[in-house]
């Protein structure tokens, strides 16, 4: 303790012993990069060697991506200090840090990144000796420590000259100004425990203007709710916070990054495996890197055609069997790919025959064979909102029915899953029921055997209905003031537009017209809705005879 | 040019043309000036709205007239924003609490709270309660409706409450009993004949009496809706025709079409047509209880007597989720296939046994 002469520690190696901050340069990257992938190896390895990118040409993230932080960047050391908070947020391996710290080396910028200290923090010798000595060891409780720690640490981190001195022995001596800024890069779960001090601390920090800092927020599939969280949109519009959202990086990404890398470790990886794993990695590059990796040490015993059987394994079936399959990764789905599963209800045609239950006399129309999905583990996976998967289901699972019965129990149960899903209170509890109701209702109500056929999958019409809706709301609303109930629409409205010539063409269902299209005129809603009603037959003598009927 | 139902509104209670000996009573209520809160519900077209209005006349004389139309802005517990359009006077607000949607309960607090915090300066000049109107009342939220229970008592000394609704049956029992209710029942066919015969002289033209008793008949004992089909039969053809065409609202005639569809053919596409044609009326800002009602009562025609039991019961059913839910078009799809499977059943069988 009493050899204690800066608050870093500049050995990294004793790291975990009392570690409170660490300063991350240049010279320390790597040890970082191996903090946060799940690489199990934290050594040198070839192909980790080899996956580093050099220069910002390199990076595979989206070139528009790296210009903005490029531009946030360079704000934020303009002279307007117009930039200071910056949030980074994206799915898991998609170059987020990566992206910063070749930016931030091309640029001259070092980077002070916040970790999250090992030990307890009230055993922590620096805090003894200097800050809170009345506060000491177990007597604290760790979550209000790791306040106090972080708060300090951005404090001090923003002391420009402090932070210079104490460590200009190890950052090296700098002929150019050093341009700093902060990272903070793993929230810990403690944060949630008291929101309320950390948008403090953040507007504190906010208030004294100093480094620029910078937080990445990996976002998984509770995205939004973290990230509110946070920095509620409150919060961010008062730190002026610029984010920027990656996304999960493009399959030929992948592709062309583990071609360069497998190139550079001069360890031939077998194009077909290197096919699979992007197949399979779902956008995560570190994750396939690691296989990448995995894959190549085990190398030796691996022969071509076995590893090609593999990849073929996967293109087919995405869930194999995890022994088999090195590299498949049981992530999330393609929402897309997911919905298509469903609606498709392929049942296994080879099957335990024991297993079956027996079922009663009655209940045998009732029988259907095995799934060939685990539907809990598909719903888990789709990764959307409950509502907006139901909607796209209802579109389009009509076609992959052949009977109306069958039709309307699927329909059936989506309207127990919509109303279900319906509730103020316990909304995640109801959201994930309606959800499973909803995919297993139409999983077990489809009996028809659909085979391979393509069809596409449309978005919902839900939502340009629902803005149709609106658009007509406000127009009639217009148009005749004093009345707006919801009788209105059925009642006055079409006799008004009969009564009055001027409106006659405007705004109405012309259902009288041959082709029972019903056309809205450009003047009430801008565009002709010739997609939004599927084919319609233009069969007009029905019609005509019915109305006929009717008068009778 | 106002519609003739607004030009022709008797605008006294005086000059009612029927439910004559209610108008009296209500007379008295205002020249006693013990006015409770009142609940005024009956059938569409029955009248609801003109007694009211023809009551606040009655209560503040000529000066209710003079409306203001205003958007009120509430804000939520969550931080939402939601506007409310209002129409008032100096003694009066009007107010649809829909137009909140699941944010009623917040509307009907504070404005009820604005309107009766303020009291009148000058008694003797008037009355000493402004009056609040809420319109649509069977369609508020539960959460809504017990919060109007509370806040009815509290501010009962400034402020009067007049709820309109179609039926009671979904207002709860304890805002019924704090009101009075009066029921306000659709005009006989007599009286819309009388009333039609009455407009068409006002306007000058010649009514032929079979022609009125059509238009009667037509109308449901609505009487809003005879007096705009007379208005736009006119504006077709006048003079009148005896065999001439009534017009209906478009979306009833496409309903009927729809529901002939779902009779001729029962088959997932023939569902995804239906479909199509249901969002087109709820683009048109038809409320999805009168689709499946009107839907009903078109595939009714064509069923058998126990055969239209399970459909009703079907069409119930489903219009219940469809208050629960949030979807509409899952629930009205759901009973258009329900109906569908049902009738495709009856066909066959029907069929076997030839």
């Amino acid at each position: 303790m009493s050899q204690q002469n800066g608050w870093v520690k500049p050995d990294f190696a004793s790291g975990s012993k009392g570690n409170t901050y660490s300063i991350k340069k240049q010279s320390s990257r790597k040890t970082h990069l191996c903090d946060s992938s799940i690489m199990k190896q934290s050594t040198e390895t070839n192909i980790e060697y080899a996956s580093k990118p050099v220069n910002s040409g390199e990076l595979v993230v989206q070139k528009k991506k790296v210009a903005e932080v490029k531009h946030w960047l360079e704000l934020a050391f303009s002279t307007s200090h117009k930039a200071q908070f910056l949030l980074l947020t994206g799915p898991p391996g998609c170059g987020k840090y990566q992206t910063l710290s070749v930016l931030c080396k091309e640029l001259n910028i070092e980077i002070l990144a916040w970790d999250e200290p090992i030990k307890q923090y009230g055993a922590n010798e620096w805090e003894y000796g200097q800050y809170n000595p009345q506060h000491h060891a177990e007597a604290k409780q760790a979550d209000v420590n790791f306040y106090d720690h972080l708060e300090e640490f951005l404090e001090r981190a923003g002391r420009f000259s402090t932070l210079k001195m104490k460590h200009a022995k190890c950052s090296g001596a700098h002929k150019s100004p050093i341009q700093k800024i902060l990272l903070l890069k793993d929230f810990p779960p403690m944060i949630f425990k008291n929101l309320e001090r950390w948008h403090n601390i953040l507007l504190k920090y906010s208030q004294k203007r100093r480094t620029p800092a910078v937080f990445i927020l990996t976002s998984t599939k509770s995205f939004n709710s973290t990230h509110l969280k946070l920095f509620p949109t409150v919060l961010s519009e008062r730190l002026m916070m610029s984010t920027i959202n990656f996304s999960g990086l493009a399959n030929t990404f992948v592709l062309k990054a583990l071609q360069r890398v497998s190139l550079k470790s001069k360890q031939a990886t077998p194009p077909e495996v290197i096919e699979g794993i992007v197949e399979s990695c779902n956008g995560d590059l570190r994750s396939a890197l690691n296989v990448m990796h995995w894959i190549t040490t085990s190398n030796a015993n691996i022969s071509k055609p076995s590893a090609y059987s593999k990849k073929r394994k996967i293109v087919s079936d995405v869930k194999t069997d995890s022994l088999n399959a090195m590299y498949v990764r049981d992530g999330s789905l393609d929402f897309m790919h997911a919905i298509g599963k469903i609606v498709h209800s392929k049942r296994l045609t080879q099957f335990d025959q024991e297993r079956l239950p027996d079922l009663p006399k009655h209940l045998l129309e009732e029988f259907r064979l095995p799934l060939k999905e685990n539907v809990n583990e598909l719903t888990k996976n789709i990764g959307e909102v409950s509502s907006k998967v139901l909607l796209y289901l209802h579109q389009n699972y009509p076609l992959y029915f052949n009977r109306i019965e069958d039709v309307s129990k699927a329909v059936g149960y989506l309207s127990s899953a919509d109303s279900l899903g319906n509730q103020l209170v316990h909304k995640e509890i109801f959201d994930e029921c309606s959800l499973l109701i909803g995919v297993r209702g139409l999983l077990f109500s489809n009996t028809s055997v659909n085979g391979n056929a393509w069809r596409p999958l449309r978005k919902p019409d839900h939502y340009s209905v629902l803005l149709k809706q609106k658009e007509f709301h406000l127009y009639a609303q217009e148009l005749y003031r004093n009345e707006y109930g919801t009788s209105f629409f059925s009642e006055i409205l079409p006799f008004v537009r009969l009564i009055r010539p001027e409106l006659k063409s405007t705004a109405g269902l012309k259902c009288t017209s041959n082709n029972h299209q019903l056309n809205l005129s450009t003047h009430v809603m801008g565009s002709q809705n010739s997609a939004f009603i599927p084919d319609i037959d233009p069969a007009g003598e029905n019609s005509d005879v019915i109305i006929e009927d009717y008068d009778d | 040019m106002s519609l003739w139902v607004d030009k022709y509104r008797p605008n006294t209670l005086a000059k009612l043309d029927f439910h004559l000996e209610q108008g009296e009573r209500l007379q008295k209520m205002v020249t006693k000036g013990n006015f409770p809160h009142l609940l005024i519900y009956g059938p569409p077209g029955a009248g609801k709205k003109t007694r009211v209005s023809a009551l606040l006349r009655e209560l503040y004389g000529p000066g209710v007239e003079k409306l203001r139309m205003e958007h009120q802005n509430f804000t939520t517990p969550s931080n939402k924003k939601i506007e409310v359009m209002t129409i008032a006077s100096n003694y009066h607000i009007e107010v649809n609490p829909n137009d909140a949607g699941i944010y009623d309960r917040i509307v009907i607090q504070e404005m009820i709270k604005n309107i009766a915090q303020t009291q009148q300066l000058d008694i003797g000049g008037q009355r000493e309660f402004k009056v609040v109107i809420l319109t649509e009342v069977d369609k508020l939220t539960k959460d809504a409706q017990h919060a109007l229970r509370r806040t009815m008592e509290k501010y009962m000394t400034t402020c009067r409450l007049i709820l309109c609704a179609n039926s009671t049956s979904k207002i709860i029992a304890p805002l019924q009993s704090r009101c009075l209710a009066i029921r306000v029942p659709a005009p006989s066919q007599d009286d819309i004949i009388k009333v039609l015969q009455m407009v068409s002289k006002k306007e000058g033209i010649t009514l032929p009496a079979d022609f009125a008793i059509r238009l009667a008949e037509k109308s449901e004992r609505n009487l809003r809706r005879a007096l705009l089909m007379l208005e736009a039969c006119k504006v077709q053809q006048y003079p009148f025709n005896i065999k001439q065409e009534i017009v209906e609202p478009d979306w009833e005639v496409y309903l009927r079409e729809t529901g002939q569809k779902m009779v001729s053919e029962q088959s997932p596409k023939a569902l995804l047509e239906v479909r199509g044609r249901i969002y087109e009326l709820l683009s048109h800002c038809i409320a999805p209880e009168m689709i499946i009602k009107k839907l009903l009562k078109e595939i009714l025609k064509n069923c058998d007597g126990q055969l239209k039991a399970e459909i009703t019961s079907m069409a119930a059913y489903y219009e219940h989720r469809l208050c629960l839910g949030n979807k509409v078009i899952f629930h009205i799809e759901a009973f258009v296939a329900k109906f569908m499977a049902i009738y495709k059943r009856f066909l066959e069988e029907s069929f076997a046994n030839i």
